[in-house]
């Protein structure tokens, strides 16, 4: 019975699980790129190829991981009201969690399905495009490890999930919707940590004038802590004066798109830090990209630079990608709340006007947030970066130049998902 | 009392493509005062809501007339009625419709900041009109951490701030136990006299509609009676709308 209703919910829920199913789509397919890397021999010959071939997959399980916990839980917000009617029916919570588990491990499967297809065919292209020549035992073997990895990510993030769905109970899950989150965090320890963050700046630029391999750790640790200490203290600044009643937010309808904002605080803040994050990485990808293929013949030898120039700017491409379908699917999956706090405003006597320019600033908000953190970042970096690389590569502006052209796809891909996401957002709300 | 809206021949219809049209509301006619606190009772289907509906300009009417304080918003283009309702119109519906995302003081505030007050008197009034509603202990809360009643009277303070003139309540009590109801009620009653604000109340609960003045009863989309409150004592005006729900064929199954 319950192997047929675990059928039902997905199929009657197909728009819910969009945004799950797309993620873990592209994730499997990226997985199954980067365990086929080492068919070419630069990237299993050479020492850094061979780390990037291998660091490559843990870093996008653990990308995995994070996505799969997150929407997981946001998953669990959306349904949590059905579970709270099982349970008052009478079904045992350890149904409800195998319930969960069978109807995410049956997504998990299609995605995997479907993301190993599109992962061979795309990167038939690139090894057509590149003359490599393959096994076919390397290609069962690519496709083992994807699938042994994918497997193990998923399983633990359902773990995860079911014993947070174990410490629930009704009562928890009928307000599980609707409860606002907030972040403690009063003013002595918001300036604290804002210091701590400001700091954090200075230390990393000399951190990258000082480069050492042997430290690398402490630069990522150092990148985090801003990321996440920026994102917090921003969120914390304006929850603080939000409860202020701060002048500001009582105008151009601010209230209700800080109010939108506020409600999700703890997971735009955790989100934003990963997505910035993942970009902040896409675009050291391409930088490195652009300095392989800027000095072709002079680093790796041969056409190795140029392979691994051009597998850097597909993971740098494809992790934008990701980040930006994210955002924009996350927002048309929550279309259903818009829905109904537009038909309030409009009830409040909002004209259409307004109501498409509130929904232009949310998504606009929406899309800047979480991206803003990693362009910061870079045009901060780019001078230490570009220092250090010229001295080292006797090439003036390589650095500088990668990372402009990153910015500029960045720009386009940001403004063409923003744009698709409003028009979306906005036939949605009118049909 | 001077007329604040008249409504003439009004009609509204619902049809699909296949031919199949319903009629909702059926050549009605009627005219509020200012000061009045009106109630409409009806069955359900009867059309109360779809009148509400075409007065708060949400909905337009197939044939008919609206005037509203001497503007006739029957056909008025949508920019236009959305400002309408943003000044004149204040909503309280049965399920609150308060935004979760906002504190109680925000939600009240909202009227305010949509037509572009000051700040200093936003705040003045909102912690004015919570006083007058017994809900200014609660205005840093959410409106999932206040109780039905609560909420309900944080929707009327947000009805009201903005000084509309005319306040609309789709079944205000429907979602209330009968304290709250009454609770409700009696602050409705006193907006109305002290406040001196115009009601218009759709309901089908004949306890509260008998804090009306004047209750009008619809069936099938007509308008089928009237009584006035007048000098009755209130628990005497009850048991005339209870009469006149079982004689005109609504029949004491559709009220509570």
């Amino acid at each position: 019975m319950f192997a047929k209703m675990a059928f039902r919910n997905i199929r009657s829920k197909i728009n819910d699980y969009l945004i799950y199913l797309f993620t873990l789509t592209a994730l499997s397919a990226m997985m199954l790129s980067a365990f086929m890397l080492p068919v070419f021999p630069v990237l299993s010959d050479n020492d850094s190829g061979a780390f990037m071939s291998n660091s490559l997959p843990a870093i996008i399980a653990l990308t995995l991981l994070f996505l799969m916990l997150y929407m997981n839980r946001f998953m669990l917000r959306r349904r949590s009201q059905e579970f709270a009617i099982y349970m008052l029916s009478g079904v045992p919570q350890n149904k409800i969690s195998l319930l969960y588990f069978g109807e995410h491990i049956l997504l998990g499967l299609l995605a995997l399905a479907v993301g190993l297809s599109f992962g061979l065919i795309l990167f038939c292209i690139i090894l057509t495009i590149f003359s490599a020549t393959w096994t076919f035992g390397d290609l069962i073997l690519a496709v083992l490890q994807t699938c042994v990895y994918y497997i193990a990510t998923h399983v633990a993030s359902l773990v995860i999930t079911i014993f947070y769905i174990k410490r629930l109970n009704i009562k928890n899950l009928l307000g599980h919707h609707k409860d606002n989150e907030q972040i403690k965090l009063n003013k002595t320890r918001l300036i604290l940590l804002s210091t701590i963050t400001m700091i954090a700046f200075p230390v990393l630029f000399y951190q990258i004038i000082n480069f050492d391999p042997f430290t690398a750790s402490t630069l990522i640790i150092t990148i985090g802590i801003i990321i996440y200490g920026a994102y917090t203290s921003i969120l914390g600044w304006l929850s603080w004066y939000r409860n202020k009643q701060g002048n500001l937010l009582y105008k151009d309808m601010r209230l209700f798109i800080i109010g939108q904002l506020m409600s999700k605080i703890k997971t735009v803040t955790r989100m934003s830090t990963v997505i910035s994050c993942c970009l902040l990485c896409a675009m050291c990808s391409f930088i490195a990209g652009w300095i392989f293929t800027g000095n072709a013949g002079l680093l790796l030898g041969g056409q190795d630079d140029v392979v691994m120039g051009f597998a850097q700017f597909y993971i740098a491409v494809l992790f934008t990608v990701i980040v930006f379908s994210v955002i924009a699917l996350q927002q048309i999956v929550d279309i259903r709340e818009y829905r109904q706090k537009f038909t309030v405003l409009r009830q409040l006597g909002t004209n259409t006007d307004n109501l498409n320019r509130i929904l232009f600033k949310q998504v606009f908000l929406n899309f800047t947030l979480p991206v803003s953190m990693a362009v910061i970042l870079m045009l901060f970096c780019l001078y230490p970066l570009e220092q250090i690389m010229s001295l080292s590569l006797g090439k003036e502006y390589l650095v500088v130049h990668g990372a402009f052209i990153y910015l500029g796809i960045f720009a386009v891909l940001y403004i063409c998902y923003m744009i698709a996401t409003y028009i979306s957002l906005i036939k949605i709300i009118y049909t | 009392m001077a007329e604040l809206l008249k409504i003439t021949a009004l009609e509204k219809y619902y049809g699909n493509d296949k031919g199949n049209v319903t009629k909702a509301i059926d050549d009605i006619s009627l005219e509020i005062g200012t000061k009045e606190f009106v109630g409409i009772m009806g069955a359900s289907g009867s059309g109360k809501t779809t009148l509400l509906n075409m007065i708060a300009a949400i909905d337009s009417p197939s044939a008919g007339h609206i005037i509203f304080d001497g503007m006739d918003i029957s056909d008025m283009p949508e920019r236009e009625l959305a400002d309408f309702r943003g000044k004149h119109i204040g909503f309280i519906f049965q399920d609150y419709n308060l935004l979760d995302t906002l504190t109680v003081y925000e939600n009240i505030s909202l009227p305010f900041v949509m037509l572009k007050k000051d700040v200093t008197a936003i705040r003045r009034e909102v912690v004015n009109i919570a006083k007058i509603f017994g809900i200014d202990e609660l205005l840093e809360k959410y409106p999932y951490e206040i109780s039905g009643g609560q909420r309900q009277r944080c929707a009327c303070a947000r009805a009201i701030i903005k000084e509309p003139k005319i306040v609309l309540a789709d079944e205000p009590t429907g979602a209330l136990d009968s304290k709250s109801a009454r609770t409700l009620m009696e602050t409705l009653q006193a907006m109305n006299k002290e406040l001196s604000s115009t009601i218009l109340m759709v309901t089908h609960d004949a306890v509260t509609a008998s804090y009306c003045e004047r209750v009008l009863f619809l069936q099938d989309g007509k308008i089928y009676n009237q009584i006035i409150k007048g000098e009755k004592e209130k628990r005497e005006f009850f048991n005339e709308i209870l009469d006149t729900l079982s004689v005109w064929g609504g029949g004491l199954n559709d009220v509570r």
